[in-house]
């Protein structure tokens, strides 16, 4: 695809946002346009960023994270197939990869997010219980904000979690409680 | 306020919150000139211990492996044997055979990251066996060398178990 033809669709979409009509881009990465590749990094990036760091809550570690998705994503694009939207195919990714690397590097990632606890930034445009929200997230213990993440902002069944972080689906429940009211009890302060 | 009434507002409260959070964070640096180096060198190290697979030197490592396991349980009282031999014996080699077999389907799916570390992981138990099995070529029947390898095979079970577990 011409640059000046992925330009255009992008902007379109853009203009769309929630609409996200992405397939003309994706066709063409799937023929290697990696220009077409970056207008979808472009579009995407925030959110896949969003996931990383609100899991791990290190601001490095999510940034790399966030260049292997997008890598993985290229290398995967033909698995797409259409069947949801190329944003929850990507998110799902992203969270694969993000759960991965806490499973395979447990130690070091607790020992870092002991050290990085509010490396989620203070947005000012943000209203009061929103910022309070966000630190609220980046203060819960592992087990409680991996949970809440992926149940409440991902949209993950309690069994997919179950399945995915390698716990009893009772045991994910109880966290969403725990975490909930780890939250309530902030917002309420 | 009662403390129903309490827990209500709350509730809505956080549902507000959430609802209300941005989907989206700010990057503060951009990844894309390592992104496209990524897609256009599939092999990342990045300040990263390089690691790259030679089917073939892990073919011969678990031929090797077979032949010791092979080798221990031949060799071994008679006693040991009638315990182990039939189960675990053929549940090692169900594992040896589904390894060669499988392993690169099953690491196909992973993120490199992960791919590179069960393979170094791997790497290191083979050396590992290697060692024990020599070990062993020159004692025979020495129970902690047999032991450890019962340990060593075990952890390289779980290992193999692992990488399906991480598959996407």
């Amino acid at each position: 695809m011409h640059r000046l033809a992925a330009t255009k669709i992008t902007m379109d979409v853009i203009e769309q946002d929630s609409s996200e009509n992405y397939s003309e881009l994706i066709s063409a990465v799937k023929q290697g346009d990696k220009a077409s590749f970056k207008h979808l990094y472009e579009a995407e990036k925030g959110r896949v960023f969003a996931i990383c760091l609100r899991l791990t809550k290190n601001r490095e570690l999510s940034e790399e994270l966030t260049q292997e998705s997008f890598i993985q994503a290229w290398k995967k694009i033909k698995q797409f197939r259409g069947d949801s939207k190329f944003s929850t195919w990507l998110h799902r990714l992203t969270t694969n990869i993000v759960l991965d690397r806490i499973r395979l590097k447990r130690h070091e990632y607790e020992e870092n997010s002991e050290e990085l606890d509010l490396s989620i930034p203070a947005d000012p445009s943000l209203d009061d219980d929103r910022r309070d929200l966000e630190m609220g997230i980046s203060k819960l213990p592992d087990g409680a904000r991996t949970v809440f993440v992926l149940f409440e902002l991902q949209g993950f069944s309690h069994e997919e979690i179950s399945d995915k972080v390698g716990i009893a689906i009772g045991t994910s429940k109880a966290q969403l409680h725990r975490a909930k009211s780890m939250l309530k009890e902030w917002l309420s302060q | 306020m009662s403390k129903d009434v309490f827990d209500l507002e709350m509730d809505l409260k956080l549902k507000k919150a959430i609802e209300d959070l941005p989907d989206s964070i700010p990057l503060e640096k951009d990844l894309w000139d390592a992104i496209d180096k990524g897609i256009t060198e599939p092999k990342i190290h990045k300040n990263r211990f390089s690691f790259k697979p030679d089917w073939n030197q892990l073919a011969v490592a678990c031929s090797f492996l077979m032949a010791a396991f092979a080798l221990v349980f031949s060799t071994q009282k008679p006693v040991i044997i009638v315990q182990e031999s039939n189960t675990t014996q053929g549940n090692y080699q169900a594992i040896r055979t589904q390894l060669k077999e499988d392993l690169p389907q099953r690491l196909e799916h992973l993120s490199t990251e992960a791919k590179e570390t069960i393979l170094v992981n791997l790497q290191l138990i083979e050396i590992a066996l290697l060692e024990i099995e020599t070990a062993l070529s020159e004692d025979p029947g020495n129970n902690e060398l047999i032991a450890l390898l019962h340990k060593t095979l075990e952890k390289e079970r779980l290992l193999i178990e692992s990488a399906e577990k991480l598959r996407l």
